[in-house]
Formats: structure tokens, C-alpha cells, sequence
């Protein structure tokens, strides 16, 4: 029978083979191939959503038999307590299954960009991610273990669906964001590139000296750093050429204005949610917990980013500079936590 | 005097100071997020060896950076810099809004994102939407139209449902109690241990007693924690008889009284445990589901239920936390031969071993003490209410927009006239291009 990791493969082929595309279709520039690249991918993003409910339904199987190891009764098929024991467990509750999650909320967030604006560059660097956090997936243990007793609540859907949607949309405002700032300079500097080149070195160095070890969270980290930096040398010489490739200036605001506005509004009722859930559940509706604050300071980022849109007329390069601050903020706020660059709090579900 | 005042006023309006605090916030909530908050100030210490480093830790409190004198100053300039905001620009935009300078005049022609001038046959009535305003002044037709004209009140809604949160959180945190109990099963208590990060935890006594009937753990066969349980009662503390109130609390249901609510968090095992508890059943294909209980010390013999037997008698004669790495086990004597049986792996008995009867090693029973988190939260309705009022701002800001048409019509001739169009948005003005265009579009071919 097909497990949901089948559906996986298939829908992680599916993007590999959209990547290419799309990365072949900017030197080739036709339309029909940007339709095929964007049906691929609309394909494993169905692939992907239909993995999801089979491993929802494959969890809510093994909770099913966890229930009835534990308190030795048999569950009528088809029951109330049957249907709500088996849909308790919704496929996003451990590391392997939140990577997995943001790469298909990633994929969303693009997909609805893709089909709006159609902008070049944002598809190949948004599908990269997907495809990495795909990668690490596998490499993540994927056995489904019962729930703790804590995340057994309906809250949890409400909060890690906002939680997706909105660190991916962060993250693609935080894109356009940076091919805005590459696009408004006629030149990059060679001090900026030594700048640049200097600070992804540091900061790769940074988090391996923070985590204490090489794993494949840093590598990949390390990694995205030093495709950012390829790219802007890149752009360093073949100015026209990539700086013709890339949407208008206009376009490219407008996208990371209209994404980090509704990372701001989800980030709201992420934070709200994780309020009422932990008030209900631990009597506590604040606790300073590492990941809560770090969704914290992503709401005060984004805040402080419209703010000065909007009544400092910061609208160009500097609140570019901010949305891409963002997308630092969010690894930190989202990744760093897991990784035990901070204090450990109740969000951190495992770090294998 | 006066003076000073208007300087200060003016320094919280200011959104620099906004600015300011924004990232005076985010580096606060970062620096806090690398020191366990939770810890004492003597863990804190084991990893200081520096004097001075220690000095500027204890001065600016790292060890409780969200309750520390700067956070506190840092909140407070944020209130004070959103109240002046709404003070000094609420009312404007409030007598704008509700009685907007509907005629269109140079300045708001020259003020406006959108303009065109036409020179037209006959107008399109309605210009704008059926709502408009339209009247006649010296010959010239005016038109006016807003649409969502409060929409701008939409970021003060939000602004005051954040000076809700924070008068809560104040009134939470300064009022509230947030600690732990720990009552053994059989027990009363009455002690809440109050946790204070970074200090000694203080003790707060309730004014009645809560007793812990019951524990009950069910853990999966890997002995972690499947479902837990208090049976609670709450007695006053003169008549210790009977109980106000009886209630089994489980992790995500809490039990609430005398505004105190009480959340089954935590459990411990105390001492050694008490007895070995396995289930015994009959082979043969009518009596594999019957399995009947036993409590047994380590060295103990008893008699199956149900037989007379002297062969059909059990001794558990030794307990492994870890059998040769397949977890804990029990080593058994029946019926003059020794066997183990596994936790992890309760078929493995009836799979295996050849005998009368099926055993299957279900854990050690404990003496547990349960860890009840106890809080109080006075305030906290003002801060869910703070919650719904956000939610409604933000749906207010972001999605309405208010926008403005103006248009004028001067007749030039007998029968073309002079449309002068006009449109003032503050937000999407790409959208609200796109729109105005529309309304230009119409008179293309006219």
C-alpha cells in the first residue's frame, strides 16, 4: 500500500523537476514553459497535501493502537471516541512533520504568487527551500510515535496552520525583498561583496559555534548563506543580465509589502491562538518561552516594518532592508529554537 | 512649564521614539531568549566566573529579563508613545471622517494620487458609486464620494486593544499567582510553591485544603506518559469531613475554584515502588482475553486465582531496569523453572515460553505525588478582550480602505464639459489605480 512517504518522493521529484525548469526558463523566457513548470508544481503541492491527510490518517492509526495498549479497552469502529482518538493527531507534530509542513506552506505561499504576479527568480528561490527542507526531511526520523498528553487539544490546528503560512509568507516577502534591494542599485560595490562575503563566513562559522557541532540544519543553513552570496556575485558580473531577469521594482514591493502584511496578520493570531491554548491548557497565557518570544519579535519586526511604510514613507531599499531582517528573525525565532541556539522551552520537539 | 510639556509631547509622538522602542524591544526579547529564564540565580552564577560580568547581570536583572526595572521602562514608553499618538492624531482624523471637505479644491487636486482632466460629452451617472453626494454651485456640477471614511480609525482600535493587553498583563502579573503544588496521593495541601525566576521561590497559602484522592498513570509500552489523572477534592480548612468540590483534573482540563484554577502539569514517584504489577491469563483459545491483575512484592509467591495447585503458583524473583537493551524486565519462577518477561514486548510470553498460563509484565506500581500548576489570573478577561479588539482593528486597517473621489464638471460649451477627476487613497495604491483607471476608461471613446 502507498504510505504517506511515497506520496512525499513523488511530490519532492515534482519540485526538483520544477526547479529545473524554471531555472532553465530564465535564459529560455517563454510562457508555455513557466505554465509547465507551475503545473508540475501545483501537481506535487496536491501530492503533497494528499501525503499529509494519509499520514494524518496513518498517525491517527497509531494512536488509535497506543490508546487501546494503554487502557486495555477496545474501540467500537466508526464510534465518536473512534473518529476523534484517529483525528487527533494532525501530521504536524514533530520535527520531521513540521519540516515537511513548511515546505508545503512554502509552496502555497508561492504557488498563490506564482499565479498572481508570475514573478522570475522568487519561484527558483522559493522551490529551493521547499526541495531543502524536503531533503532534510528524509534525513529526520519519520516514525509516528503517540502524542504527548500536552498537544492533545484543537488549538493546535489553528496555531501551526497560521504558524506555516505565515513564516513562509515572511520568508517570501523577505525574497522580494532582497532582489528589490539587488534591482535599485545600478552597481554593487565590490566593498559590499567583500562585505557580504565576510558576513556569510561569520555567519556561517556563527551558528555552528553557537550549536557546538555540524549538523545537516547548519550545513543546509550554511548553504542557503552561500547561495545568497553566489547570487549577488553573480549579479556583480552579469549586472544587466540578471538585473533584466529580475521583476520590476514596482512589482517586487508591492509582492514583499502585500506577504509580510499577511505574515504580520497570521503571526497575530499565531501569537493569540498560542495564548488561549496555553491559558486553557497551563494557566498561563505568557510564559517567555523561547520560540513564543521569538514569534514575538517577528510581530515587532513586521510591525515596525509598516510602521515606517506607512508614516515615514520607508518604502524602497530601507524597508526592504527590514523585510529581509525578517527572514533572519523567523530562522532564528523558528529554526533557532529547535537547534538549542537558546534556553530549551515546550516547543522543542525533538532536534535529531 | 508649558513649554517642557509640548517638548515632551512632542517626543512621543514622535515615531522615531517608536522606531526606537521597536528595536529597543527586540533586542530585550532576544537577550532573554539565551539565558534560561526559568532558572536560579545560583545556576546563573556557576557559568559567571567574571565579577564584573556578574555586577552588570544582577544590574539589569538578566536572570528575569520580562520583569526586569528596563523592560518595564521599555513597555512603559510604549504605552505613553501610543497614547500620545491617539491623542494627537485621533481627533483630526475623527472630524475629518465624519465631516470630510467634500468640495474639490486646488490643493486637494494637487494633494490627490489619482487625477485626470477630461473634456467630455455627457457624464456617466453615477460618476463614482450610487452612494455619491452630487449638487449644483454656480452651474458646476461637484461630486463626491468616500468609501470606508473610518477605515483610518482602524490602527487607533488596534493601538488601544494593545494598551488592553499590557494594563491586563500589568494587572495579571502584579495580582496573579502562578506556582506549583506537589501533594502525595492521600494527601492535603495547602502550599503553593510561587516561582520566581531568578530568586528564592516563595510559598502562598490557600485559604482551603486540596486533597489528592487518587493518581492514576497510563503510560505506553515504551513507559512513556500516555494519560494522567488527579482525583481532587477541596475541603476548607476547618472542616476537613466533607468536600466542597470533587473533580479528576487531566492535562488540558483543568479544575477552577475560589478563582484559582488547578491544571494537572507534572507527577513524580516517590520512594521505592511498592509492588510489581503483572496480568495472568488462562491459554487456550476461550481465555486469552481474561487477564486478572496481581500486585506482587519482589520475593513474593501467590496463588493463581482460580486454582489449587501448588505448581500453579507465581514468584517474581528479580526486577531489570534494562534486560540485555530490551528495556525493563522481570525474571519470573513457575512451575519450577525461571523465565523473563518484558515490558516493551508483551506477546513475546505467549509466542515464546510453553505453559499453562500467559504472563504479561505491565510495570512497576508507584507511590506518586501529583504536580498541580495552580494560577490565578485576575485581569486576564481585559487582556482576551484586548485580544478581539485587535482582531477587529486589524480587520478594520487592513481590510477596509478608505478612499476618496472628488470630480467637477464645468461646462465649456453648450454641450461638452470640463471633468476634472480626482482620488485620494492612502493604502494599496495599486489597486486603487487600477480602480481610478476603470473610472477614466469609461469616457475613452466619448
Amino acid at each position: 500500500m502507498l504510505t504517506s512517504i511515497n506520496f512525499y518522493s513523488i511530490c519532492a521529484a515534482c519540485y526538483v523537476f520544477a526547479l529545473f525548469i524554471y531555472v532553465l526558463n530564465l535564459g529560455f523566457n517563454r510562457e508555455w514553459v513557466r505554465r509547465i513548470a507551475t503545473t508540475l508544481s501545483a501537481f506535487g503541492f496536491l501530492t503533497q497535501t494528499l501525503g499529509m491527510a494519509i499520514r494524518w490518517f496513518e498517525s491517527g492509526l497509531v494512536e488509535l493502537n497506543a490508546y487501546q495498549l494503554a487502557t486495555g479497552t477496545k474501540i467500537v469502529n466508526k464510534s465518536a471516541l473512534y473518529w476523534k482518538i484517529v483525528t487527533q493527531h494532525p501530521p504536524w507534530s514533530n520535527l520531521y512533520e513540521i519540516i515537511i509542513y513548511m515546505s508545503w506552506g512554502m509552496v502555497f505561499v508561492f504557488l498563490v504568487c506564482e499565479i498572481k504576479w508570475k514573478p522570475r527568480f522568487l519561484n527558483v528561490f522559493s522551490l529551493l527551500l521547499a526541495v531543502t527542507a524536503l531533503g532534510i526531511s528524509s534525513l529526520t526520523d519519520s516514525t509516528i510515535k503517540p502524542l504527548v498528553p500536552a498537544l492533545k487539544s484543537w488549538w493546535i490546528m489553528l496555531h501551526v496552520v497560521s504558524a506555516s503560512v505565515a513564516y513562509s509568507a515572511g520568508t517570501l516577502g523577505a525574497m522580494s525583498s532582497f532582489l528589490y534591494v539587488l534591482k535599485n542599485k545600478d552597481r554593487i560595490p565590490i566593498s559590499k561583496i567583500v562585505l557580504y562575503t565576510i558576513l556569510a563566513i561569520v555567519g556561517s562559522f556563527g551558528i555552528i559555534l553557537i550549536n557546538g557541532t555540524v549538523t545537516k540544519w547548519n550545513l543546509s543553513l550554511t548553504g542557503f548563506l552561500f547561495a545568497i552570496l553566489i547570487f549577488v556575485i553573480l549579479t556583480y558580473f552579469f549586472p544587466v543580465k540578471i538585473r533584466s531577469l529580475i521583476p520590476s521594482l514596482e512589482q517586487l514591493d508591492h509582492i514583499a509589502y502585500t506577504n509580510i502584511l499577511i505574515s504580520f496578520i497570521l503571526m497575530a493570531i499565531v501569537l493569540v491562538t498560542g495564548a488561549l491554548w496555553a491559558h486553557y491548557a497551563w494557566g498561563r497565557y505568557w510564559g517567555w518561552d523561547p520560540k513564543e518570544t521569538g514569534a514575538l519579535v517577528i510581530w515587532i519586526t513586521y510591525a515596525m516594518y509598516l510602521h515606517t511604510r506607512l508614516t515615514r514613507n520607508w518604502v524602497g531599499t530601507k524597508s526592504a532592508i527590514i523585510g529581509i531582517l525578517g527572514f533572519f528573525i523567523i530562522i532564528a525565532g523558528f529554526l533557532g529554537v529547535n537547534l538549542g541556539w537558546f534556553a530549551n522551552g515546550l516547543h522543542s520537539y525533538g532536534n535529531s | 512649564m508649558n513649554r517642557l510639556y509640548a517638548l515632551n509631547f512632542r517626543l512621543f509622538v514622535s515615531l522615531k521614539l517608536t522606531i526606537a522602542i521597536f528595536i529597543g524591544l527586540g533586542i530585550a526579547l532576544f537577550s532573554g531568549m539565551f539565558w534560561d529564564q526559568t532558572a536560579l540565580l545560583e545556576d546563573h552564577f556557576a557559568n559567571i566566573t567574571s565579577p564584573i560580568i556578574a555586577k552588570i547581570f544582577l544590574l539589569f536583572e538578566m536572570y528575569d529579563v520580562y520583569h526586569s526595572w528596563w523592560f518595564g521602562v521599555l513597555i512603559l514608553l510604549l504605552a505613553l508613545n501610543l497614547i500620545a499618538c491617539s491623542i494627537a492624531r485621533l481627533p483630526n482624523i475623527w472630524i475629518d471622517a465624519k465631516r470630510p471637505l467634500k468640495k474639490i479644491n486646488d490643493s486637494i487636486f494637487k494633494k490627490a494620487s489619482q487625477k485626470k482632466v477630461l473634456n467630455v460629452k455627457h457624464l456617466k451617472i453615477p460618476l463614482f458609486s450610487k452612494n455619491e453626494e452630487t449638487w449644483k454651485e454656480n452651474g458646476i456640477q461637484y461630486f463626491f464620494y468616500e468609501q470606508h471614511p473610518f477605515a483610518r480609525c482602524g490602527v487607533y482600535i488596534v493601538h488601544s486593544a494593545l494598551l488592553f493587553i499590557m494594563f491586563g498583563s500589568i494587572i495579571v502579573t502584579q495580582l496573579g499567582i502562578s506556582g506549583l503544588m506537589n501533594i502525595q496521593e492521600g494527601k492535603s495541601s495547602q502550599n503553593v510553591l510561587i516561582n520566581n525566576a531568578g530568586k528564592i521561590n516563595k510559598l502562598h497559602q490557600l485559604n482551603f485544603l486540596v486533597h489528592c484522592n487518587q493518581f492514576k498513570l497510563k503510560t505506553h509500552t515504551d513507559e512513556s506518559p500516555f494519560e494522567y489523572e488527579s482525583d481532587l477534592s477541596i475541603y476548607s480548612l476547618d472542616d476537613n469531613k466533607s468536600s466542597i468540590i470533587n473533580k479528576t483534573i487531566k492535562v488540558n482540563e483543568p479544575l477552577e475554584y475560589g478563582g484559582y484554577t488547578f491544571y494537572q502539569s507534572s507527577y513524580n514517584t516517590i520512594g521505592k515502588p511498592k509492588s510489581i504489577n503483572i496480568s495472568v491469563a488462562n491459554r487456550g483459545k476461550d481465555n486469552e482475553d481474561k487477564f486478572t491483575n496481581y500486585h506482587i512484592q519482589i520475593g513474593e509467591t501467590v496463588q493463581i486465582k482460580g486454582t489449587n495447585d501448588f505448581a500453579d503458583k507465581i514468584k517474581i524473583l528479580e526486577y531489570f531496569e534494562d534486560y540485555a537493551n530490551f528495556g525493563s524486565a522481570i525474571r519470573l519462577e513457575h512451575d519450577n523453572s525461571q523465565f523473563v518477561v518484558f515490558k516493551k514486548y508483551p506477546e513475546f510470553d505467549a509466542e515464546v515460553r510453553n505453559g499453562k498460563f500467559n504472563i504479561i509484565f505491565n510495570g512497576l506500581d508507584w507511590n506518586f505525588s501529583t504536580g498541580i500548576s495552580v494560577t490565578k489570573s485576575p485581569g486576564i478577561s481585559i487582556v482576551f478582550t484586548g485580544f478581539a479588539i485587535m482582531f477587529i482593528g486589524l480587520y478594520i486597517t487592513f481590510g477596509m480602505n478608505q478612499r476618496r473621489y472628488y470630480a467637477k464638471a464645468i461646462p465649456t460649451s453648450s454641450e461638452r464639459f470640463e471633468l476634472i477627476l480626482a482620488g485620494i487613497c492612502n493604502r494599496y495604491p495599486q489597486a486603487f489605480k487600477k480602480e481610478f483607471e476603470q473610472i477614466v476608461n469609461q469616457y475613452k471613446f466619448l
